[in-house]
């Protein structure tokens, strides 16, 4: 799957997919409630959803909020672990049967200086983030429960039929009670 | 309705659902076409031959009624109540999951590209069927539902009950298309 998403991407080549893709060496399969990340793990891979979903979250000591997703077709990695190799600290955790494919900083670093389409598909991948980031800021920001919910079903209207309710509630800063009231 | 505007309007929507699968869909890989968002949701192929499915079973149906030429063919179309409450139901802007019907139900079957060459196949087939329709009695109740065939459609109804219920699949695969690109979640 990720080798024909890869050749979606129109300026990537046939040489570097088959360059990119040995490189997925890590194969993981968690079971539902599995941790693929716990907090204060420095975790070096960044991986692929082949199917499952994840819920990303951070452990405060009142809740566990959840401040992302990864689900199939979904690259996936503890920012902060993957790229400064700090600890983590937060945890991404199976929401159901999933199944990973990893690739480590040091391989994906080598080919991103090797293949500068590479650097580029990348360069894209983090401004998409940022930009994903950017508005969930502003969501945060809205002191409206249905604003914000407004602007995830915009915006992500797949969620809604992938993640339960109660994940989805806790992203939006509402209780489920909230949710299923506006939706 | 005045039945030219209903027939035309029918043919325009067939048309635009052959353009959107020929070009959007056709041309990408198995793969892709395969991908589930999550094990009890249909990939794109499984949505088409859910619509085959309908296909095979009303275009055939259709075929036989309009063989013949009416002898006094409508001018108005005027839907039954089982064809409002059919239509109603299929209908893309009805969001409300309906429940298929077991052997309408493609779930986890090996499919390939030739789904949607059928699926194309059966879009000319539907646009020759509006052709003939034109020298339909459509107010006609000629058409058995599928799952209970004591009941009859008009073939005014079966043939907009087809477009609609197409149109709503073919949209949720075009949901699915979207989920077919990498996302970044950090």
């Amino acid at each position: 799957m990720l080798a024909a998403l890869l050749r979606q991407v129109p300026f990537l080549t046939v040489a570097d997919i088959a360059a990119f893709l040995p490189l997925w060496r890590k194969h993981t399969s968690l079971k539902r409630g599995d941790f693929l990340i716990q907090a204060g793990q420095a975790e070096h891979h960044l991986y692929f959803v082949g199917e499952g979903t994840l819920r990303i979250y951070y452990p405060s000591r009142a809740e566990e909020i959840c401040v992302g997703f990864a689900y199939a077709n979904t690259l996936v990695c503890s920012f902060p672990a993957f790229v400064a190799g700090q600890p983590s600290e937060y945890c991404i955790q199976a929401l159901r049967r999933s199944e990973l494919i990893g690739i480590s900083r040091t391989d994906f670093s080598a080919i991103m200086e090797a293949y500068p389409n590479f650097a580029r598909f990348w360069r894209l991948e983090l401004e998409r983030a940022v930009m994903g980031r950017i508005e969930r800021e502003i969501d945060l920001l809205l002191p409206e429960p249905e604003r914000r919910l407004a602007r995830l079903l915009a915006r992500s209207p797949h969620l809604f039929q992938l993640i339960p309710k109660k994940y989805i509630a806790s992203y939006l800063r509402m209780t489920p009670e909230t949710l299923s009231r506006l939706r | 309705m005045n039945v030219t505007t209903f027939l035309e309007t029918l043919h325009g929507r067939v048309q635009h659902l052959h353009t959107t699968v020929s070009t959007d869909f056709a041309p990408l890989e198995a793969a892709l076409l395969n991908f589930k968002p999550s094990p009890e949701s249909w990939s794109m192929l499984e949505c088409l031959e859910h619509l085959n499915r309908y296909s095979r079973y009303y275009n055939e149906r259709l075929a036989q009624a309009l063989a013949q030429p009416a002898s006094r063919p409508s001018r108005a179309v005027s839907h039954s109540w089982l064809g409002k409450k059919s239509i109603a139901t299929v209908r893309p802007e009805n969001r409300k999951k309906q429940r298929t019907l077991a052997r309408m139900n493609p779930n986890r079957s090996q499919l390939g590209k030739a789904v949607v060459e059928e699926f194309l196949q059966h879009q000319r087939q539907l646009l020759a069927l509006l052709t003939s329709a034109k020298k339909a009695d459509l107010n006609q109740k000629a058409i058995p539902v599928e799952f209970f065939r004591l009941l009859k459609l008009t073939i005014g109804d079966a043939l907009e009950f087809v477009v609609a219920h197409q149109e709503r699949h073919v949209q949720q695969a075009a949901r699915v298309r979207q989920q077919l690109r990498l996302e970044l979640s950090v």
